[in-house]
């Protein structure tokens, strides 16, 4: 008895030694290790999919407001940089950076390890690894576009590699890493737009849907000619016409629009939604009904649309502008799908207008915030992007978010043809008018506009506002077209005499014309505000970034 | 002089007869057993031959051959020459031989043999001719119960005598004397004066306290008066009846170094945080938990009744035995245990009582609101969005759906909380036998409106002790906790829930509309409706602590240990997330709703952590002035979590919530963890002549969260100890000054929590992506960049301290200085953003604190009364020493060297701006005549920021600057205890004498976003008639004001009286007939006062904060306490 109890805790004095070696060797029980990851297509496929997590979501809208389409009831970062009166430690700054880099490094992964894996047919990881560099491109354009010259990693960093604290890279560079990837990636992707387990991925037209609007931005309009050719000529693509003139160019930024709805040949690259699983709060946003709606649409929105005879509102007999309704009466079918118009239905609830109990049926704008419909700061509101089912729910909303569509290339082709000195009619016909005959208006044409005094590059340009206002496009759009003076313009609304109830605007400011002035005090200095700033954070952990001119 | 009692030194020194001896006991009965409670056999077997010894060298022997301490006094004819011989005869037997031709006898008591006279004949009354007699009893001042053998004497002289079996004597006292002393072993003596009285009755207080106090330390005791490292220690009476539904509360302010933290009464998730000397890295802080020898236990889980004493560790020479883990400190718990060959002892006690908030903001109605919302508006240029009409209606309340008037705070939260506890507890022993059963029950309430908030927790314990064959002691200690706790389905926190929430509706929003639905009227949803009908998260979790060891003397002064502890947790979370519907009051359609689908989500979680220790020990004394002890062990501990949740949508009601009944979106999820950690230590001790002391340590340890190559680490310590009341040249000293030591200390610890279990291995796990396929997708992508080189912090510690016992013991005294300075601080330098991925740890940043510590007890009895003072201030000093060479982190909290760990970080407010700052133009444009930050709007009635480096303008990576520190300095405890007959009080102070806190956002201003409300503060707003404001001017949706000043740092110093009670206890006269030998009853209050400068609103421990946090409250309790005998 003594003995074993003696034998049995003396072993267990020296159980350390005499148990099994391993014990401190404990590999992960719920993730893999990369040695041992990168082997099969499925892995690859898996990787890839993560690289899908940083195409730009709602954000993409978001972008809107730093650009004239749109104003923000309240102060938001976008908004700050907006109005030129802005710091560089302003949070969103240093945000699109860090998201920016989080992305490329996981791409600069896939890209760096794919080629270890065995599959059976190389054409199909080469498709895979084209799909990440058509993402890591995207990521690039838009780091380019805020902060000019950008540094460019296209490994994997290690903590001590020297790119870690390296200096930017020359922007033109960087652009010409993104065309030649971009090149590389179409050259292995299908054309045919993915569907079933497959829909939403990148094809072919995507990369170059993609470089067309990089080389655009960049101002190589040949480059961007070409891109945007070659996805016409894919001839997978079309405009989505599904609910006529009145309707198509709406539906397709509601359900029925959506890449899984089977309709929309259209979009090329969308950030695909899906009920219970992936989500956003923008439908709601647009027409909140107990708050001020936080997209407002500006006066310099609306009046950019045309009338229905082709001119603009300054010089149509048609444009009347005695009541809020005349507005809306007699121009380009895509404003009444893009603004809300009188009469149409909506998710605010309760309008401006005391009489209409219908809270189904918007009539009149509503400035009162007595927290039982939407309220608007500028008079107007929007009904593209609407989804009215979900308007009532906060973050309920399963709306794709169209990324880049055939629309924009067209607009693209047609910009980068007139930039070259190029533009012929039939470029026109190509482009514009197949968008105003979607939306059944009046065709442009060049001898047209030239007999009334009108300016090629003004209407092409107007074309792309007016078709992809709330895209998130306007704001690059004002930088590559040197029109920032814009965003220094003090935000309008509409007319305050055609408010229903005079109480309810006594107390805002108005222009001489009794325009409504919802946002003032802007500036933006040519010499600075064309670039964002390198943020404070960044430029405090590696100083060898250098800060933009102006900053 | 015969019956001249020696002085307390004296004493503590001839008590426990030969050290060794007692190094013995306490050391094999350690960790795990509290040495006051080993076992003295009397009718063990004992074999002794001596020849001509002394009476002192024969009662050496017998403690040493029995392992039995043996106490004496010096008024005994110690030197007197005898021989006895005895072959296998009982111990009691051998005593009486001894002892009966001496005139003396033994006694058991306390857990030691006491040698006294026989009464009869020892304490003669004198022949004076004219004396009194007087006649009483002598009590203990604890239990009430009668002290048998207590030495009673006429002071100044010889002439006394000793209580009897009930504690009663008698004793004829000569003309002139003034007053009887009453001392006996182990209790504070005491003088009372005879004020002619002929019956004195006398309640003795136990003297635990004193410096032969045993504590325990690292895998066994020390005697008190032996330790060169710093420890601090607490028994059960610190902490009984106090209110605390954990032990971590209970730390507060009760000993020096340890800092509590308690920022929340949330109902079972109340746990503070402590800091043993500081944050000595940037990473976890927490101490080491050892609960009855086994690592790693949860201390805010533990019944606070069953705890018999808490040891911190704080030194290297003290936790370096513990190496990994122990670099934050160590806490030790002992819990409680029977007594071999008790009487069974049944105790009852409880409390009942409530909480109540410590701070809650004061928001202002909706008139205030409508109007100072449109003054804020104004003040930017925006359009007001009230106007007068409508401000009158709010006024009038006619329209109480649209313009109501409620108060958010008070309708989210409850009066009050109610909180019980009730705790049942039977102790004893049978020969080679001890038991210790307990349960405790507590049950907490909430004071969020709604029922969703309450917890509750049991807690049982089982500990059996055992003798087998006089050398092997086996010890089984069996916890199990049942424990649940839930709220909303929103949790608390920071800027979210409900608490939130409250913070940001509007005032005009009724809690119900007219229409009987819950009020909405668009910005917030309504927090009453969330706590009411929103769901819940409930919470509960079964845990078992098993620990068994055993313990094998092979032969004189070597035994072995072996211990197996275990620790197993099984939880559960259920949410289910309710629909809310909000439905308009004029034409009933839905308006607003809040989780669309209800969602049931359960989640289940499983840990189990395992150790195995063995030890060696020996000890020895050689000669009379070497002793020596030695441990030499291993162990290894190992902990693997396992975690899976599902859930469910669309149940098709609200009232069961199953996850079987959902019909929606099944969707699962898992994860699992583990890590293992294996060790090699010792310790070595050596004492010279009982004055020169020297211990050294080290351990040797392998983290399987690091790669093989830089695995393993040798830590180290030594510390000396110089006790020189016990020289030759303090001989004229010690009747002030009874112990005097001075110590040292330097070492090394170890720790390795990374936070992550694999932080060398680059991982591929899963991440959410967008949705492919129209189908939920997943991607696999690496999220953390791996460092394989990662390895130990290491940190030094160094320690000096002294301890002093004056005025026999009742004064004691103890001061220590230490720098502890971290190396290797696994820190996650912050990187440029390209590298694109969460920056690994690195072996960075040294941090380094410096601080002291002052403790001072005292106790004493005067008469029938009897108190004590418990007092102890500490500082420790912050700074981070080094950031590995990367540049520092810049934002509102900062790591700067020769800073505190995230310093606040902000500009430096002047005042607020007049209109005299300004020059003014014909349009009434102000131009600031002062620096600004480019952008901000600067107008009369904003603040002014110090343009620090005096460049004409503000800017934040220029004129911010280290503005202050959260981490709390100069932290007091101060308690004080009295008792008279049977009345008892205690009286508990605790304080912070320097910190800073920030409260922002919603929780602090008014405006800056829509859902920022004003309260009563913000009515002193800067306007141009009211230029001597607290409060800069309100600017709509504008924080230029709010940015982190000076103007907006807190002053989080208190002083608190953090508890207070007072008892009574029957006579034991009273209740003894129904054989209670106990009966008291006490009121207890937590945190009933506070002084502070802190903002208004929140308690000063709240952590910075936006609000949202469930508050710190008070609690006032009632309570009973019964013990059966």
């Amino acid at each position: 008895m003594k003995r074993t109890l003696l034998s049995g805790l003396l072993g267990l004095a020296l159980l350390t030694s005499a148990c099994e070696k391993e014990y401190l060797d404990r590999v992960p029980l719920d993730a893999l290790v990369d040695e041992t990851f990168w082997e099969t297509e499925d892995q690859l496929r898996l990787a890839a999919n993560g690289c899908y997590a940083f195409l730009k979501a709602k954000n993409t809208v978001d972008m809107e407001n730093l650009g004239d389409n749109t104003l923000w009831p309240s102060v938001t970062d976008y908004q700050r940089i907006a109005s030129g009166n802005f710091t560089n430690d302003v949070a969103a700054l240093n945000s699109d950076w860090t998201s920016g880099y989080d992305g490329i490094r996981r791409c600069n992964a896939f890209l760096g390890n794919y080629g270890r894996a065995q599959v059976a047919d190389p054409a199909r990881k080469e498709a895979l690894a084209a799909e990440v560099r058509v993402i890591r491109a995207y990521l690039y354009s838009y780091l380019t576009a805020f902060y000019g010259d950008v540094p460019l990693i296209t490994k994997t960093l290690e903590i001590d590699d020297p790119e870690v604290y390296g200096a930017r890279t020359p922007r033109s560079e960087v652009v010409d890493f993104m065309l030649t990837e971009l090149d590389e990636a179409a050259a292995n992707l299908p054309s045919a737009i993915p569907t079933g387990t497959n829909l939403g991925r990148i094809s072919k037209g995507a990369a170059l849907a993609l470089k067309a609007r990089i080389a655009l931005q960049e101002g190589r309009y040949a480059v961007a000619e070409q891109a945007a050719k070659a996805v016409m000529d894919l001839n997978v693509y079309q405009l989505y016409t599904a609910g006529g003139t009145a309707n198509a160019y709406r539906n397709l930024f509601t359900y029925t629009g959506k890449l899984a709805a089977g309709g929309n040949k259209e979009t090329i690259l969308a950030r695909t939604h899906l009920a219970d699983i992936s989500m956003h709060n923008l439908s709601r946003e647009l027409q909140v009904p107990d708050q001020n709606a936080r997209w407002n649409p500006t006066k310099s929105l609306v009046d950019s649309y045309l009338c229905t005879d082709g001119l603009p509102i300054d010089k149509s007999p048609l444009y009347k502008d005695a009541t809020y309704a005349d507005v809306f009466k007699n121009r380009d079918p895509r404003m009444t799908q893009t603004v809300l118009a009188p009469g149409a239905t909506w998710g605010g609830r309760y309008d401006g207008n005391t009489q209409n109990t219908n809270p189904a049926v918007y009539t009149t704008p509503k400035f009162r915030s007595d927290r039982r419909g939407s309220v608007t700061i500028t008079g107007y509101y929007f009904t593209k992007y609407v989804e009215p089912s979900t308007v009532a729910q906060v973050s309920r909303d399963a709306n794709d978010i169209h990324l880049i569509r055939l629309a924009e290339v067209l607009l693209t082709y047609a910009e980068a043809r007139l930039e070259q000195g190029k533009l012929t009619q039939a470029d026109v016909d190509l482009t514009i008018n197949k968008l105003r005959q979607r939306v059944g208006l009046r065709n442009m044409t060049l001898t047209e506009l030239a007999a009334r005094g009108l300016d090629v590059r003004t209407e092409i340009r107007r074309e792309r506002r007016v078709e992809l206002a709330l895209e998130g496009q306007r704001y690059f759009d004002l930088l590559r077209w040197k029109q920032g003076n814009l965003l220094a313009d003090d935000v309008k609304g509409m007319k305050k005499a055609w408010a229903h109830s005079a109480a309810d605007v006594a107390g805002l400011p108005t222009d001489a014309n009794g325009f409504i002035i919802a946002y003032t005090n802007r500036n933006f200095s040519p010499a600075r505000n064309y670039l964002w700033p390198i943020p404070l954070v960044q430029l405090e952990r590696n100083p060898n970034l250098g800060q933009n001119p102006g900053w | 002089m015969a019956k001249k009692f020696y002085s307390r030194a004296g004493a503590v020194r001839r008590v426990l007869t030969r050290p060794a001896c007692l190094g013995l006991l306490t050391l094999t009965l350690v960790a795990w057993t509290p040495p006051s409670l080993a076992q003295v056999d009397l009718q063990q077997k004992v074999s002794v031959q001596l020849k001509e010894k002394t009476l002192r060298q024969v009662l050496q022997k017998l403690s040493s051959v029995a392992h039995v301490p043996i106490a004496y006094t010096n008024t005994l004819p110690l030197d007197k020459k005898l021989s006895v011989q005895a072959t296998n005869e009982e111990l009691e037997d051998v005593l009486r031989r001894v002892l009966r031709p001496l005139q003396l006898q033994h006694r058991l008591l306390a857990e030691r043999i006491i040698i006294e006279p026989l009464p009869a004949k020892a304490l003669e009354p004198s022949n004076t001719s004219r004396a009194t007699t007087v006649q009483g009893t002598v009590l203990d001042a604890q239990t009430g119960g009668g002290l048998p053998g207590v030495n009673v004497v006429v002071q100044g002289t010889t002439t006394g005598t000793t209580t009897d079996a009930e504690g009663r004597y008698q004793l004829t006292v000569p003309d002139g004397a003034t007053k009887l002393v009453y001392s006996f072993v182990g209790y504070l003596t005491q003088e009372v004066a005879l004020e002619n009285r002929t019956t004195i009755t006398v309640r003795l207080v136990a003297d635990n306290k004193a410096l032969s106090e045993v504590v325990v330390v690292g895998y066994g005791t020390q005697k008190k008066v032996n330790l060169t490292g710093a420890v601090s220690n607490i028994d059960a009476t610190d902490i009984a009846n106090r209110p605390i539904t954990n032990p971590t509360s209970a730390l507060q302010g009760l000993l020096p170094g340890v800092t509590v933290v308690n920022s929340t009464a949330l109902p079972g998730q109340n746990g503070g945080t402590i800091r043993v000397r500081g944050v000595g890295t940037l990473g976890d802080s927490n101490p080491l938990v050892v609960i009855d020898g086994v690592p790693g236990g949860d201390l805010n889980i533990l019944n606070p009744n069953d705890i018999e004493s808490i040891s911190v560790l704080k030194d290297a020479a003290s936790s370096s035995i513990y190496g990994v883990r122990g670099a934050n400190g160590v806490v030790l718990v002992t819990t409680k245990k029977g007594k071999e060959g008790a009487a069974p002892s049944l105790t009852y006690t409880n409390y009942i009582g409530f909480q109540t908030p410590t701070a809650l903001p004061k928001v202002l109605g909706s008139v205030d609101y409508m109007q100072l919302l449109n003054e804020s508006q104004r003040n930017v240029g925006r359009v007001p969005t009230y106007t007068d009409a409508e401000i009158e209606t709010a006024r009038n309340g006619s329209d109480p759906n649209y313009f109501a008037n409620t108060n958010w705070i008070k309708e989210i939260y409850k009066d009050h909380a109610p909180q019980q506890n009730h705790n049942v507890s039977l102790n004893g022993g049978a020969k080679n036998l001890s038991y210790y059963l307990s349960y405790g029950h507590l049950r907490e309430g909430g004071l969020i409106t709604g029922d969703n908030y309450q917890a509750r927790r049991n807690n049982a314990r089982v500990r059996l002790s055992t003798t087998l064959l006089d050398r092997l002691q086996l010890d089984a200690n069996l916890g199990y906790i049942n424990r649940d706790y839930q709220g909303s389905s929103e949790g608390v926190g920071s800027g979210s829930g409900p608490l939130y929430a409250a913070l940001q509706i509007l005032p005009l929003v009724p809690v119900r509309f007219t229409t009987g639905g819950w009020g909405y009227i668009g910005g917030q949803r309504n927090p009453v409706a969330v706590t009411t009908d929103g769901g819940t998260n409930a919470f509960s979790s079964q845990e078992v602590t098993a620990n068994m060891s055993g313990s094998l003397r092979l032969f004189e002064g070597f035994r072995l240990r072996g211990q197996y502890g275990l620790v197993t947790s099984n939880s559960k979370r259920t949410i289910f997330s309710k629909t809310i519907n909000y439905y308009s009051p004029v034409d009933g359609s839905l308006i607003y709703q809040t989780n669309a689908k209800n969602t049931l989500d359960a989640r289940d979680y499983t840990n189990t952590y395992q150790t195995f220790i063995g030890m060696a020990e020996y000890e020895k004394r050689f000669g009379s002035k070497h002793e020596i002890k030695l441990l030499l062990a291993a162990s290894q501990e190992s902990n693997r979590g396992e975690n899976f949740s599902a859930s469910r949508q669309s149940l098709p009601t609200q009232e069961v919530g199953a996850i079987n009944l959902g019909t929606e979106n099944q969707l699962n999820n898992g994860d699992a963890t583990h890590n293992a950690l294996r060790s090699a230590f010792g310790r070595a001790n050596y004492i010279f002549n009982n004055r020169y002391l020297l211990e050294g340590n080290f351990r040797y340890d392998g983290s399987s969260r690091f790669s093989r190559d830089v695995r393993w680490n040798l830590f180290g310590s030594g510390s000396v100890g110089w006790i020189f009341s016990e020289e030759r040249f303090f001989d004229g000293l010690r009747n002030t000054v009874q112990v005097a030591k001075i110590r040292a200390s330097y070492g090394t610890q170890g720790n390795d929590r990374v936070g992550d279990d694999y932080p060398y291995l680059a991982t591929i796990g899963p991440v959410g992506t967008m949705p492919i396929g129209n189908q939920q997708t997943l991607g696999y992508a690496q999220t953390e960049l791996p460092n394989t080189r990662l390895t130990w912090e290491s940190v030094q510690k160094t320690n000096f301290g002294i301890d002093l016992g004056l005025l026999r013991n009742r004064l004691t005294l103890s001061g220590d200085y230490f720098i502890n300075r971290t190396n290797d601080i696994l820190l996650r330098v912050t990187l440029p953003d390209v590298l694109g991925a969460t920056e690994p740890s690195q072996n960075a940043g040294k941090v380094q604190n410096k601080g002291w510590e002052l403790q001072a007890n005292w106790k004493d009895q005067v008469g029938q009364f009897n108190y004590s003072l418990t007092t102890n201030l500490s500082d420790v000093r912050n700074e981070v020493v080094s950031l590995g060479g990367v540049p520092p982190t810049f934002g509102d909290r900062v790591r700067f060297l020769g800073e505190p760990i995230d310093a606040f970080y902000g500009l430096v407010a002047d005042r607020i701006a007049q209109a005299s700052d300004f020059d003014v133009d014909g349009s009434n444009r102000y131009t600031p005549r002062f620096a600004t930050i480019a952008g901000d709007p600067a107008q009369p009635g904003d603040l002014i920021y110090k343009d620090l480096n005096g460049d004409g303008v503000i800017t934040l990576d220029q004129d911010r600057k280290v503005i202050g520190s959260a981490i709390p300095r100069y932290n007091y405890g101060l308690r004080a205890t009295a008792g008279w007959h049977g009345f008892d009080a205690a009286i508990f102070f605790q304080g912070v004498g320097q910190a800073d806190g920030y409260i922002s956002g919603a929780a602090r201003h008014a405006y800056i976003s829509e859902g920022s409300l004003p309260q009563e503060i913000h009515l002193d707003r800067w306007t141009p008639d009211n230029t001597g404001a607290s409060y800069p001017r309100l600017t709509y949706q504008q924080s230029h004001n709010q940015r982190l000043s000076t103007y907006w740092l807190e002053d989080a110093s208190y002083l608190r009286l953090k508890n207070v009670q007072v008892g009574y206890t029957l006579p034991a006269s009273l209740t003894q007939k129904f054989r209670v030998s106990l009966l008291r009853v006490y009121a207890s209050a937590d945190n009933l006062w506070t002084r502070s400068d802190f903002f208004y609103a929140y308690d000063p421990e709240t952590p910075l904060s936006v609000g949202g946090f469930y508050p710190q409250v008070k609690t006032v309790v009632f309570g009973l306490n019964v013990t059966l005998k």
